[in-house]
């Protein structure tokens, strides 16, 4: 077990190995996110940084090695149990909920911090009448605030591909979450939505959330960073700030090669 | 724009709209067998809106809720027509409220069975799930024909009692009506409201991403089993009434036909439409009563029925429709901002 590190790591990656079969996804990776810091994780493809967003967001479950948030044990817990603790992600394939409209989309959002249950949705109580004014408000502001203001009714899928991922982190965002998970928030955008999420994210990491992203864009993970892991196989190359990771042998040999 | 309230509240319009459409109707029904067609209709809508929020909000499938609805229907007759195997016989509450008392005991009944079997069977996908839910009717209605000194055996029971409330006896289909369907409207109104609240988009953030629902703290194998075991609650209560109306029930009338055909109701009503739910119910039961003359017809029917909405309704029939008469209809206002604004809940 390894020992607990001073307060500021957040996020505590301890040997983590994962297998598919015979396939050796990760291999005794080990990294620390330090609190309200952006970390990114870069590699090749098949290298297994989405797999470990997975395995730390409790997606997959049966793995090795240990994950600590916040100084506290999250291995092996499910994913419901896992955003109740603080940490949400966003998916790389996208996954907005398509039979629901915008809003509707971001007030999901906020399941974990409003408790009524069936009993009482059935009756529609007073709480409940309540609770929806509020989330319904709140989810309107976050709309605002990822510029989507104004689409609210409209279905989650008729949004245009960058509008979709700035939903999604708009979903993501509503529980206030300590730490958020993106993967490849920027794959797909053109130069100015980039900047544009650049310009989101960074916001976040500054109001305090821990960030810890995967992404293929390198001008963008050069820019927004504060840390970068890299990974090749399924093993840590390397860790360290971007000017580091860009003058690391290492790693210009396997994935960056002459910059 | 004036029409931003009416949107709003458009339920309760609808609402309206059917308490008075069923407050006038008895007085146009010729003979009694419109009624009980009406009173037939009713508790089908029942079964299916619940259903609808398994199947169509959740996403989830069940093809064993007859099984459901028959429990409800057998321990309502089976401790109305043995009132001395009640412990509480001699008990402080009125006769007549006895049978009410074990509608009420039947649901839960039914729905802690739901849940040991949900518990299991909701972690199942796809086809396992459909074959597991088909396998209940089956065990259930083994268990009716075999425990025949309880239940009938396949010969069923009959001389179940009517529902009294004090004085009033329900033993006519015109005062089985408003009982019916007065307890019918109360389960749409509670559909409505559990669909627009935070459990309704639990469910229906379930249906559109599984995973994108857990990792935003949704347990949802337990939300599965929980709108299972609701559904598997309205059935039997629906169930019980059926037996309380009909004063006879046998193992034929909670079948797998009838599994089968709330699930065709519910599809073709609109899955994720509690409106839609309605509209099935009332769609198919009428048909079937229409065909009911050739009654292997009745099968066929539905059959077909599925697979026309199947293939160029996938949406439901209600939500098909509407999309065919807003792409002829072209740029009409109103209709337009109805259809765009309401993704048909």
């Amino acid at each position: 077990m390894g020992q607990k590190r001073e307060v500021d790591s957040m996020l505590e990656v301890v040997e983590l190995c994962k297998s598919f079969g015979g396939i050796m996804a990760l291999m005794n990776v080990s990294f620390h996110a330090d609190r309200a810091s952006l970390t990114a994780i870069i590699g090749p493809n098949g290298a297994g940084k989405t797999t470990l967003l997975n395995i730390i967001s409790g997606v997959y479950l049966k793995s090795a090695g240990e994950i600590l948030f916040d100084g506290k044990r999250i291995t092996g817990m499910q994913p419901y149990q896992v955003a109740c603790l603080g940490i949400t992600r966003t998916f790389q394939n996208l996954q907005v909920f398509d039979n629901m409209t915008v809003l509707e989309n971001v007030m999901v959002g906020f399941h974990s911090c409003t408790s009524s249950g069936f009993a009482a949705c059935l009756a529609r109580s007073w709480k409940v009448r309540r609770e929806e004014r509020e989330v319904r408000q709140r989810a309107a502001d976050m709309l605002k605030w990822v510029n989507l203001a104004g689409r609210e009714n409209q279905p989650g899928s008729a949004l245009a591909y960058g509008d979709q991922k700035r939903l999604e982190l708009a979903r993501a965002l509503m529980s206030r979450p300590k730490m958020i998970l993106l993967d490849e928030p920027v794959s797909g955008l053109n130069a100015s939505e980039t900047a544009d999420m650049a310009e989101l994210i960074v916001k976040l990491k500054e109001s305090g959330i821990t960030v810890v992203l995967v992404e293929h864009d390198m001008n963008f993970v050069m820019q927004v960073s504060d840390e970068i892991v890299v990974l090749n196989y399924g093993e840590k190359l390397a860790q360290g700030t971007p000017l580091d990771i860009q003058h690391d042998d290492r790693v210009i040999a396997a994935y960056l090669g002459d910059d | 724009m004036g029409f931003s309230k009416l949107k709003k509240h458009h339920h309760l319009l609808y609402l309206m709209v059917l308490v008075l459409v069923l407050a006038i109707l008895p007085f146009f029904m010729e003979t009694s067998y419109y009624l009980l067609v009406l009173n037939v209709i009713g508790l089908n809508t029942m079964v299916v809106v619940g259903l609808n929020l398994l199947v169509g909000y959740a996403g989830q499938i069940s093809m064993g809720h007859a099984a459901f609805y028959g429990m409800g229907a057998y321990v309502s007759a089976v401790l109305t027509t043995n009132m001395d195997l009640c412990p509480w016989s001699f008990s402080w509450f009125p006769e007549w409220f006895l049978p009410w008392l074990i509608i009420l005991l039947a649901m839960v009944l039914t729905g802690a069975v739901a849940y040991l079997i949900g518990i299991p069977t909701l972690k199942l996908k796809g086809h396992y799930l459909v074959m597991a839910t088909l396998g209940l009717n089956i065990i259930f209605e083994i268990i009716l024909v075999e425990w025949d000194s309880v239940t009938g055996g396949a010969n069923g029971m009959a001389g179940i009692p009517h529902l009294t409330v004090g004085g009033l006896r329900f033993d006519s289909d015109l005062k089985f009506y408003f009982l019916i369907w007065g307890l019918t409207l109360v389960a749409l109104l509670a559909s409505l409201s559990l669909v627009d609240s935070r459990v309704g988009r639990a469910l229906r953030a379930i249906h559109g991403s599984e995973v994108a629902a857990n990792t935003l703290g949704i347990d949802t194998h337990r939300y599965k089993v929980k709108v299972f075991v609701l559904s598997a609650m309205f059935a039997s209560l629906a169930g019980s009434l059926y037996a309380h109306y009909i004063t006879v029930i046998t193992p034929k009338s909670c079948d797998i036909v009838y599994s089968i055909q709330v699930v065709i109701m519910v599809i073709v009503g609109g899955l994720g439409s509690v409106w839609g739910a309605l509209f099935g119910a009332v769609m198919l039961t009428l048909l079937s009563e229409v065909l009911h003359i050739m009654e292997k017809f009745n099968v066929v029917a539905m059959g077909l029925i599925l697979m026309v909405v199947m293939i160029f309704f996938p949406e439901g029939f209600i939500p098909g429709i509407l999309n065919l008469i807003r792409k002829r209809k072209g740029p009409d206002l109103f209709l337009n901002e109805v259809l765009e604004s309401h993704p048909w809940k």
